[in-house]
């Protein structure tokens, strides 16, 4: 070993790895946070000082534990009731403009939704938090169209929140029963008589073992074990006057999964070459304990983390730490960071941000006390990322990396971020637009410690990618700072 | 003298887009580029499937009448054409233009044991093939990978969309997709690819190549916004604007030779498309008036800016409609339809033999061209290149463009 001298080498290529020494410097404190909590701020800087790897994560998962939850928005609040419940004998016209109306209001409710979770990860308590709700968002995905009940959609990301700490076993668990998930892969109503093999199938392909490790047979066994679960009413739906024939929607009395037993195929199932009278839960729990699915889940990890781990010799560590910790996430994320893949220069810069990581790091690191969310969360969507609706009808959520920024155009909704955090929508349709005009130019309201910085400092703050000419970045008023070097590749990156 | 090259003029005018008009028409005079007499194609996508029958209508034929009680076009309101047919009334634009002499519409075209899924209907229309195993590029794609001797141009084909279709698809890369012109016109040169030290990232490498692409996008566009469009009737519509910026692009010497823009949308869900499977009526309307103003915009814009002549504009769609209505008055997934075609050297008229209503198979029409013979036609005639090195096997063309 070296001396204690090597924690003052040059952050790129410190002469003792990061990971084993006993406290990071300002470039690896950065690093680890740019990565772990949008962004890089003092206030997360200071609070890591003379801490090493293994000390910071702690203290970030202490911090992500101990911060209050935040309390559910006001629309989602209360039991859902469905207000376009179809009766018998109901005229196709009344019905029609019940539904039209129930899903005018889940849309804005919806939108609605996506905006809290905005301003939470902008500027709620534990950015790491909700980096994590953001992660598993993506490794499960939903679609707006299958789950069109934003009560439904606040009650899946309250519990990812909830449990992104907790172990992926337990997360699986209690998601195989969560109403979003089961009307986005199709299991509110798995019925003993007309089994459905999707369900099974998107389980195995997207959030246990994937493709290639199974066979028809375990899907099939899988989809048997799934059956006897549906949505209804608190204390059953028996009382409601339902047309039975009428389609799934106008038949869905209610959010809270029913168990009802002669819906359920309680014959013998083999999964996985393991033979027993599975049901939901206990399937979901054998196939989270198997490798395959540690293996997913450290390779989701890396590759959210933005590691690179090309001969997938982390993904194995990881895996092997998932089998012995009961797939702990915190003890993963603690291996994740003090690996030396983390800390390589191979990894430095070499993630590309999602439009959520882009943004409401930029608030992060603008101390934005009131971002136009608004016009972020439309925005959002133009740049690929629709929150409660991943791509491919849910499933394998946002591929991210170049993706981000293909094809080109999406680079260029990108470098409308500064004209965004002004509050200003920026002109994305297709219509008969003049030459642009200079018009007047909007101003982001930053924080007042950020509005006191100097134009070295204030660059500083935006903490892009080495490369670009601090001096002829820094000319000009903050906002020319911060349109500049918003709009460079080198700010793409964290 | 100091001289300045056409490439620097070019550039300077990127940089300043409200450069004085005579000299960005010196700039473009002083050496066309070329491409500057080269042949161009405009595909236009028809969204969803368009019902050739309630386009060209036969207005004569009683089957026709009893199979639509609701949706057919009463024979009163039919452009007539000939005895037997008549055009759509939104489609009066396109019946001036084939009076003009540079429009037709080939009847009854389509293919053996049509495909009915849009995924599979759409693969086989922009791939040029019916093979179970689709080439992987589009067959506009492989002409401009094999044949057009556009070199490494990385915009020889653009399409107006987010993503890029299969017809445009190459395995060299030389084709861009444009979600949206004013983005890229809101772009400031002097901010995008200024000189800059790179960051040891292969990401860097990969988001530095896209903001090249995109400057080169975005140089186009700003040359493109000096065109002539604005002056023609293109509705304001994602489509007619496409168009218009297409026009645009040909008008100031753009290099690309291939155009793709796209008719009807499926997003919102209730956004007008041709797949017309609940209340037709309505949304012909709309679309037939919308893609005939557009056509008649564009022709009008080309013609004026003397490019008519090296422009030809081509349809397709994902196939054609049922004979009968459904019960919702709309129809379902059929088999042969109609294509459009415009340009300033087209054999006009309404050409092929129209499907024969006594002949139905399941209740839709049967070809009675092969697209395949239109697209040996485009290559053949238009592109001047072999049609088998591009479609693999050899169709007789079917005359569209003029000998």
């Amino acid at each position: 070993m070296l001396s204690s001298a090597a924690s003052h080498a040059a952050p790129m290529s410190p002469q003792m790895p990061a990971h084993s020494r006993s406290s990071l410097t300002l470039a690896e404190r950065r690093h680890l946070l740019r990565r772990f909590a949008f962004a890089a701020i003092p206030a997360g800087e200071r609070a890591l000082e003379g801490l090493s790897a293994d000390q910071a994560v702690t203290r970030l998962v202490a911090g992500a534990r101990s911060a209050a939850l935040p309390a559910a928005p006001a629309i989602v609040q209360g039991e859902w009731r469905n207000a376009a419940l179809r009766s018998r004998g109901m005229a196709d016209a009344t019905y029609d403009a019940l539904r039209a109306a129930q899903l005018q209001a889940a849309r804005r409710d919806t939108e609605v939704l996506r905006q809290w979770w905005i301003g939470e990860m902008t500027a709620g308590r534990s950015p790491l938090r909700e980096n994590l709700t953001l992660f598993f968002h993506g490794v499960f995905g939903s679609t707006t169209t299958a789950v069109d009940i934003p009560h439904a959609l606040y009650g899946c990301n309250a519990l990812l929140r909830r449990e992104c700490l907790t172990t992926i076993p337990a997360l699986l668990e209690r998601l195989v029963l969560d109403p979003a998930m089961m009307m986005q892969i199709g299991t509110d109503e798995h019925r003993k008589a007309r089994v459905s093999d999707r369900p099974a199938k998107l389980i195995l392909d997207y959030w246990t073992v994937g493709a290639g490790q199974y066979a028809d047979s375990d899907v099939e066994s899988l989809s048997r074990a799934l059956t006897g679960w549906r949505l209804a009413a608190q204390g059953g739906d028996a009382a409601l006057p339902v047309d039975p024939s009428a389609v799934r929607a106008a038949r869905r009395t209610g959010l809270v999964p029913t168990f009802d037993p002669q819906q359920f195929d309680a014959r013998p199932k083999t999964i996985l070459g393991t033979t027993s009278d599975f049901d939901a839960r206990s399937a979901i729990r054998h196939l989270a304990a198997h490798p395959a699915t540690a293996t997913r889940f450290s390779r989701e990890l890396i590759r959210h983390f933005g590691v690179e781990d090309s001969d997938h010799r982390l993904a194995g560590r990881l895996a092997a730490r998932y089998a012995s910790s009961h797939g702990s996430i915190e003890a993963m994320l603690r291996d994740l960071a003090m690996s030396e893949e983390f800390w390589s220069p191979s990894s430095r810069w070499a993630l590309i941000k999602s439009p959520v990581h882009l943004v409401v790091g930029a608030c992060r690191q603008l101390e934005m006390a009131s971002p136009p969310i608004s016009v972020i969360s439309g925005w959002l969507s133009a740049a690929g990322q629709t929150l409660f609706d991943t791509p491919n009808t849910g499933e394998g959520g946002w591929p991210g990396q170049e993706t981000w920024v293909t094809p080109p155009d999406r680079l260029a909704v990108r470098y409308q971020l500064p004209i965004v955090l002004a509050g200003r929508m920026p002109d994305l349709g297709l219509h008969n637009a003049a030459a642009p005009e200079p018009g007047a130019r909007a101003r982001v309201r930053m924080g007042r410690t950020i509005e006191r910085q100097s134009s070295a400092g204030l660059f500083d703050r935006l903490d892009a990618a080495p490369g670009l000419d601090a001096t002829a970045m820094t000319k000009g008023s903050r906002d020319d700072i911060i349109r500049r070097t918003m709009m460079t590749p080198q700010y793409q990156l964290a | 003298m100091v001289s300045i090259s056409r490439r620097e003029l070019l550039t300077w005018f990127a940089l300043a887009p409200t450069l004085p008009r005579f000299l960005v028409q010196s700039a473009h005079a002083a050496a066309p580029d070329a491409a500057g007499d080269q042949p161009i194609v405009v595909v236009v996508r028809m969204l969803g499937g368009n019902d050739g029958l309630n386009a060209v209508v036969p207005f004569r034929d009683d089957r026709y009448y009893k199979a639509r009680p609701t949706i057919a076009i009463p024979s009163h309101d039919v452009v007539r054409m000939t005895a037997e047919h008549g055009l759509h009334p939104q489609l009066i634009d396109v019946r001036r233009l084939i009076d003009e002499g540079h429009a037709g519409i080939v009847q009854g075209v389509g293919y053996a044991q049509s495909s009915r899924a849009h995924a599979r209907a759409t693969e086989i229309w922009e791939t040029g093939s019916t093979a179970e195993d689709a080439p992987v590029h589009g067959w506009l794609g492989r002409y401009l990978d094999h044949a057009c001797e556009c070199g490494t141009s990385p915009t020889a084909g653009v399409q107006f969309g987010d993503a890029l279709g299969r017809t445009l698809s190459t395995a060299s890369g030389i084709s861009r997709s444009i979600g949206n012109p004013r983005l890229l016109l809101d772009m400031d040169p002097q901010v995008l690819g200024a000189v800059r030290a790179a960051t040891p990232s292969n990401r860097f490498a990969y988001l530095r190549q896209m903001e090249n692409a995109l400057g080169d996008a975005s140089r186009q566009l700003h040359r493109a916004a000096n065109g002539t469009g604005r002056r023609f009737d293109y509705p304001d519509t994602s489509f007619g604007q496409s168009l218009r910026w297409a026009g645009d692009m040909i008008e100031t010497g753009c290099p690309t030779r291939v155009y793709y823009v796209t008719i009807g949308s499926f997003d919102p869900p209730d956004a007008p498309s041709f797949d017309t499977h609940i209340d037709q009526v309505g949304k012909h309307q709309l679309l037939f008036s919308e893609l005939g103003r557009s056509v008649r915009a564009f022709a009008d814009h080309m013609r004026r800016a003397g490019q008519f002549n090296r422009v030809l504009l081509l349809t397709f769609s994902d196939f054609g409609r049922m004979v009968a209505e459904n019960r919702t008055r709309g129809t379902e997934h059929g088999d042969a339809s109609i294509l459009f075609y415009v340009g300033g050297a087209v054999r006009a008229g309404l050409v092929g033999e129209p499907s024969d209503l006594g002949r139905v198979r399941d209740g839709a029409l049967e070809a009675t061209v092969d697209f395949r013979q239109v697209y040996a036609d485009v290559l053949e005639h238009w592109l001047r290149v072999d049609p088998r090195r591009i479609l693999g096997d050899t169709h007789n063309p079917f005359p569209i463009v003029k000998a």
